[in-house]
């Protein structure tokens, strides 16, 4: 038997689950033996160049390239993980639903603190247009698990993976997700 | 303009008349302003957001000015669809505004509630707590144009003409009609006054209490407790002071049939309090009444004053207080804090009302039709209720029956009487769903129509409406769920959040959008928010999904999206179009 693939990207997030799965700390070294990395900030490979088996979506959709990428994914992986709050319910960037997206970036680029007075928001064709406010994953493709947590544990992620890789399905135990 | 108004003359007041006082200051000055509640909050020595919580409670008080005359339209899915649309856009047209705001001579509100009890005669508005029924849009022409003119909603009222009954006397004077459509003989008997009082106090306290037990009354409020056994708890507490209160706050959409208690047979639902003290012990009573049934309020201290007297109410005080717009002050916990002057949030169970209940001290708390079967026990004997019903729903139902039917109105059935039975006499044609008991009830489909109304089967509150095959059941779900969310105290957060999530599931289903999981996440949320809300309103607020996805699974199968796809049809050129537009700009 091969070894499994994996792809890891992320949208609309804070990389924390990335830094969240590398806590997963010596079972790395497990998980090494166990899979092969494909597209990935891990390995810096930009394009998919195999069929994957797990893809572990870190951050919602806040932009346009954010929904390709996400749709590049759903097409090249068997299963699609929400990996943290922002995936699955678009997580602090979301806290932006509620206000209109001129007052964002108003916000953002003229009434900011340290630029008082810019006048000027960025425009040019080379960057991806914004949505109208940020979606979770799974109301632009399917998916198939959700790893809740801000970022989930690295317990939390390995024993996901475990289970995947083990053919068995993931069950998260309640301690792992218990937050209060 | 918000008016200012004096309030000393509330200095000293007690707490537990907060609700009073804030009526007063909403009526006279159309509003509650923070300047308002500050000043009121020195006068009764409590803190500023003593007072800000409870006007923020409840519906028909506001903190900013809602003009001189205010006009509150049902929003009722029977309302809806007997052309609400329609009557409130002539509002909207003729007042120069829209529903939450003032018309252009800023001194006429529209608002909107949720059922005010008058489905039989549907669509219908409070203007000024004067109900106007039946509305058409050539009705609201007349209703605005009066009131601009500067004619009061009484008067405007009196011109559609006076209803029946009680409903043409000097204290009510309103158009609301009675619509008996089916008498029976244990309501419709003839009054005489006083008789079930002498009966009662002919007898030993105890002895009282094995009548009611022996006639199988439960509570008639819906959860159906033998009002025996809870008469005998409480006459068994040694307590300085105990209560007997009405639970007049029908506020079940659909139900009426207080109502017509309220306005014709006031005098039993009295004497049957009277009854309850003697029983039990208490030398004092409230009625708690809807605040959209304000305009009993005279009627019901009239009959009290009456009763008073004639002697009949010896060593008991009893007075009538109105709740300000809450569905949840129906439960009776909540119905207490609400006398006491408070939110209406749902007290924590046990202890039960009958043990702490007003003040902490042992309550009696009924429904109006239950304090007036109490009195017709009195007078005709336990055997009267108990030769009628099922094992275990001994005597009559009084129903609200609306909707797609011929004759909405009242209709006296013995318990038991199977849902075709009444489809029959009431006049459905093509019924498709029937929703009995309310929102928080049960919602059924042909296939059940041989149920029958009871606690062993169908369980009522009263409450029965119909559908035929021309109504969209999302359309009604939507309406209900969107009631729940509205009503949920926000207390408990299974409450509070979770019908705004079951609302939400069905949306995503009605649009089209849902997947096969999405069912089952509502089968989870709904017995979830059932299993872990403190209040009767979480734990019934799902049923209505629950129960439909029983009933019509088919309905729901059919909105459900194929569950292969991966890709979902996400609309990205929507999403950006404000990001386009913005910078198009």
């Amino acid at each position: 038997m091969g070894k499994k693939v994996i792809s890891t990207v992320s949208l609309a997030g804070c990389f924390g689950c990335h830094m969240s799965v590398l806590d997963i700390d010596l079972k790395l070294l497990d998980l090494v033996e166990l899979v092969e990395f494909n597209r990935s900030p891990l390995t810096d490979i930009k394009t998919f160049t195999k069929k994957v088996d797990i893809g572990l979506i870190e951050g919602g959709c806040c932009n346009a390239e954010n929904v390709e990428v996400l749709r590049e994914f759903r097409k090249n992986c068997d299963i699609l993980i929400s990996l943290g709050e922002c995936a699955v319910m678009g997580g602090l960037p979301a806290l932006r639903n509620h206000l209109s997206l001129e007052e964002c970036l108003e916000e953002a680029y003229c009434n900011v603190p340290t630029n008082k007075g810019n006048k000027i928001i960025p425009k040019h064709e080379d960057l991806p247009e914004l949505l109208d406010r940020v979606y979770p994953c799974h109301e632009v493709v399917k998916i198939d698990y959700f790893l809740p947590g801000c970022p989930p544990s690295g317990d939390v992620i390995w024993s996901a993976l475990a289970a995947l890789l083990n053919g068995d399905e993931p069950k998260i135990a309640k301690h792992l997700i218990k937050y209060d | 303009m918000q008016q200012a108004m004096d309030l000393t003359r509330y200095k000293g007041r007690q707490r537990s008349e907060l609700i009073e006082i804030l009526w007063d200051i909403q009526k006279s000055c159309g509003g509650i302003s923070k300047q308002l509640q500050s000043s009121l909050a020195e006068q009764l020595n409590l803190s500023t957001s003593t007072i800000e919580e409870v006007v923020t409670f409840y519906h028909f008080f506001s903190e900013e000015y809602r003009g001189k005359n205010q006009i509150y339209l049902d929003t009722s899915i029977i309302a809806q669809h007997r052309g609400m649309k329609e009557i409130r856009e002539t509002f909207e047209k003729e007042l120069g505004s829209k529903i939450g705001g003032l018309s252009s001579c800023g001194t006429i509100g529209l608002f909107e509630t949720a059922c005010i009890g008058m489905s039989d005669q549907s669509p219908a508005a409070l203007i000024d707590f004067v109900p106007f029924p039946k509305l058409t849009p050539k009705k609201v022409e007349i209703i605005v144009k009066e009131l601009k003119a500067g004619v009061s909603a009484k008067e405007i009222a009196k011109k559609f003409g006076l209803g029946d009954g009680a409903n043409a006397s000097k204290f009510v004077r309103t158009p609301v009609c009675n619509n008996i459509q089916k008498k029976g003989d244990v309501f419709f008997t003839k009054w005489k006054k006083g008789e079930a009082v002498s009966s009662a106090l002919s007898k030993k306290p105890n002895e009282v209490i094995d009548m009611i037990t022996a006639s199988g009354l439960r509570g008639r409020g819906g959860a159906g407790f033998p009002t025996g056994m809870k008469w005998k708890i409480a006459s068994e507490l040694s307590a300085d002071q105990k209560y007997i209160v009405c639970n007049a706050d029908e506020g079940e959409p659909g139900t009426f049939k207080d109502r017509l208690l309220l306005t014709e047979f006031a005098g039993l639902l009295i004497e049957g309090m009277k009854v309850a003290s003697y029983a039990v012990g208490a030398d004092k009573g409230f009625i708690y009444l809807r605040a959209e049934y304000f305009y009993l309020r005279d009627h019901l201290e009239k009959q009290i004053k009456d009763l008073e007297s004639k002697g009949l109410l010896k060593d008991f005080k009893l007075k009538v207080k109105m709740g300000a717009g809450a569905y949840v002050c129906g439960e009776e916990s909540a119905l207490l804090e609400s006398l006491e002057g408070k939110r209406g949030e749902p007290r924590m169970k046990p202890p039960f009302p009958v043990e702490v209940g007003l003040f902490g001290k042992p309550t009696i708390v009924n429904n109006v039709e239950t304090f007036v079967l109490a009195a017709q026990v009195m007078r005709y004997g336990p055997q009267h209720l108990n030769k009628m019903g099922t094992e275990k729903s001994k005597g009559p139902r009084l129903l609200s029956i609306s909707g797609d039917v011929e004759k909405p109105g009242i209709y006296e059935f013995p318990w038991g009487v199977t849902v075709a039975e009444v489809l029959k006499i009431c006049g459905a044609k093509n019924p498709k769903i029937v929703q009995v008991g309310g929102p928080s009830g049960t919602c059924i489909s042909k296939n059940d129509f041989v149920r029958q109304l009871a606690f062993e089967d169908l369980p009522t509150g009263g409450s029965f409406m119909v559908f035929d095959e021309s109504r969209d059941l999302f359309e009604i779900l939507e309406n209900f769920m969107q009631f729940f969310v509205d009503e949920s105290c926000g207390n408990c957060t299974p409450c509070r959040a979770g019908n705004v999530i079951l609302r939400d599931l069905l949306k995503k289903i009605n649009l089209g959008k849902a997947r096969p999981s999405d069912l089952q996440k509502m089968i989870d949320w709904g017995t979830l928010v059932s299993k872990t809300s403190r209040c009767g309103l979480g734990m019934s607020s799902p049923n209505v999904l629950l129960t439909s996805f029983k009933s019509f699974e088919d309905e729901f199968k059919n909105k459900i999206k194929n569950s292969d796809e991966l890709f979902f049809d996400f609309d990205e050129e929507k999403a950006t179009k404000e990001y386009r537009e913005f910078h198009r700009e």
